[in-house]
């Protein structure tokens, strides 16, 4: 086995031991369940998205012993115990769901890293120095700089180090490749070309907030129609309308923020 | 488990959800909903857009500054600049330092150290300043440039978000009005296509507080204009649900009086 690839595999392995220790199931459960829900999945997310679920499934694994309890105890109907499935249910898709990907204000901290970048690789002519300048403005793209500077340390000639730390970056690769190779000439167009792009996600996400905001007002007025002329309003059913409507809602918007990234 | 607490939203739509059941089955909700509404809710936490606005009180100081340095020395252009804008009354110490003969990129690295959120720029405009000064000025002319376009996005950014979140502040009162009215006429609208709530609904007066159908759909009213909070920078979800409330109990009592007036 590759060392890389060992090193990650113990990486995993040692992430997915943490993340079991954190959780009240049991270690094989959660590893099988890790298997079927895909690690990767779950990884993605970083530290918030881990968090997330262990007390997802901490809070599944106590909610489905309290509806055994009541069912078993207390002769409940089996329907209200349909919320174990739907919580199941948001559990295995949201996470799917939710994309991390680049943000707007990732966008505009990467933005005056970028500015810092350029304004010193004019001044100097120095990649090195300007990706070691960038590396220090707080925001996203100072961890890409940051390792740009560690590979250009380790021999890595300063133009590829700073294009393979970007690449697959999307805008950010465009950029840095324009930055890189007119060094030489202006790089005021290329960071004007950045802002039109960022301006126009910024009308993307606007859409987008608008027909979130179209669906949290119509969405309800719907539902509350349906529910009162079929007389759901007081039957155990409607809890989980509710509970449909939330995390229709949610869905909705968590579908957005990994579509067009609107935040991180 | 850190920070995993039911918010108490949650706990209010829960019991508005399980109260009208009013029997051991809504034992089992309560138990279940806040949870789950709890993953929603952490689901949709997210950063503030418009958090890291950046320091704009820079941007007069170089913008003058910029201009200055094209027909004067780099020194008398940092004087005359700050005499235009004071960035920073931190600033004024590295720059009484000019009188005792220190250059003026010099200078400007001292900003640098003093400046948190900026001292990258100053570190840039310090290293700019090594060229002849027609080029410095150019180069930091189009720097200007860049930061007033970025300032000019974030602004756009800002107005359309602002302009979503007031429409949002109308639209949810809309809503739960709405949502209020349909919460009145719940038993008129069932007994349309019920004989038997028809037949409920005949032996009933005409203003007949329906409880489970007033407090479910208070509770999606509530939802409605908390769920979304999560995604607007500007509004708050404490505002929004307080809004969403009186313009449900508001419109539900205007009905009764309204009906009550008339019959």
């Amino acid at each position: 086995m590759p060392l890389l690839e060992k090193d990650h595999t113990q990486a995993r392995s040692a992430s997915l031991n943490a993340f079991c220790r954190r959780s009240i199931l049991p270690s094989r459960s959660l590893a099988r369940l890790s298997t079927v829900l895909g690690y990767d999945a779950i990884e993605v997310h970083g530290v918030a998205g881990r968090d997330l679920l262990v007390a997802g499934l901490n809070l599944l694994a106590l909610s489905t012993l309290a509806i055994l309890i009541a069912i078993l105890f207390f002769g409940l109907p089996l329907h209200s115990a349909l919320a174990v499935p739907v919580a199941a249910a948001l559990l295995a898709v949201l996470p799917w769901i939710t994309d991390a990907g680049s943000g707007i204000r990732d966008l505009f901290d990467a933005a005056h890293s970028f500015e810092i970048f350029a304004t010193v690789l004019l001044a100097t002519g120095n990649l090195a120095l300007a990706a070691s300048k960038a590396a220090e403005v707080p925001g996203s793209a100072s961890g890409n700089f940051s390792k740009a500077v560690m590979s250009m340390r380790d021999g890595v000639r300063p133009e590829k180090a700073i294009l393979q730390s970007f690449s697959g970056k999307d805008i950010c690769s465009d950029w840095v490749k324009s930055a890189v190779n007119g060094r030489e000439g202006e790089i005021s167009p290329v960071i004007s070309n950045w802002y039109n792009e960022l301006h126009g996600r910024i009308l993307k996400a606007e859409d987008m907030l608008s027909l979130l905001i179209a669906l949290s007002t119509i969405l309800p007025i719907g539902l509350s129609m349906v529910m009162a002329v079929w007389g759901l309003a007081s039957t155990p059913l409607s809890p989980l309308l509710i509970l449909a409507f939330s995390a229709a809602l949610t869905a909705i918007f968590c579908w957005f923020k990994g579509l067009e990234a609107i935040l991180s | 488990m850190r920070r995993a607490f039911p918010s108490p939203l949650a706990i209010l739509v829960s019991i508005l959800v399980t109260v009208p059941l009013a029997s051991a089955r809504g034992i089992s909700w309560v138990l279940v909903l806040p949870p789950l509404l709890l993953m929603l809710d952490r689901l949709m936490k997210i950063r503030g857009v418009s958090k890291s606005g950046g320091s704009d009180s820079t941007a007069p100081f170089l913008l003058a500054f910029s201009r200055l340095l094209g027909s004067t020395s780099p020194g008398e252009a940092l004087v005359s600049a700050f005499s235009t804008s004071v960035p920073d009354e931190r600033l004024l110490k590295p720059l009484l330092e000019l009188r005792e003969g220190v250059a003026a990129a010099s200078v400007v690295r001292r900003f640098s150290k003093q400046m948190h959120v900026e001292s990258q720029t100053f570190e840039a405009i310090a290293a700019l300043l090594g060229f002849d000064r027609a080029s410095s000025s150019e180069r930091l002319r189009s720097l200007v440039k860049l930061r007033e376009d970025r300032r000019k996005v974030r602004q756009d950014l800002e107005v359309r978000l602002r302009a979503i979140s007031m429409r949002f502040k109308m639209l949810s009162m809309i809503s739960s009005a709405s949502l209020a009215v349909t919460a009145f006429a719940s038993p008129i609208l069932g007994s349309f296509f019920s004989e038997q709530r028809l037949g409920a609904a005949m032996g009933r007066p005409m203003i007949s507080f329906d409880f489970p159908a007033f407090s479910v759909f208070y509770s999606i009213a509530l939802l409605s204009s908390y769920l979304p909070t999560k995604a607007l920078p500007h509004v708050g979800w404490l505002g929004s649900a307080l809004r969403a409330s009186a313009a449900y109990f508001v419109t539900y009592l205007a009905l009764v009086v309204a009906v009550g007036i008339a019959f």
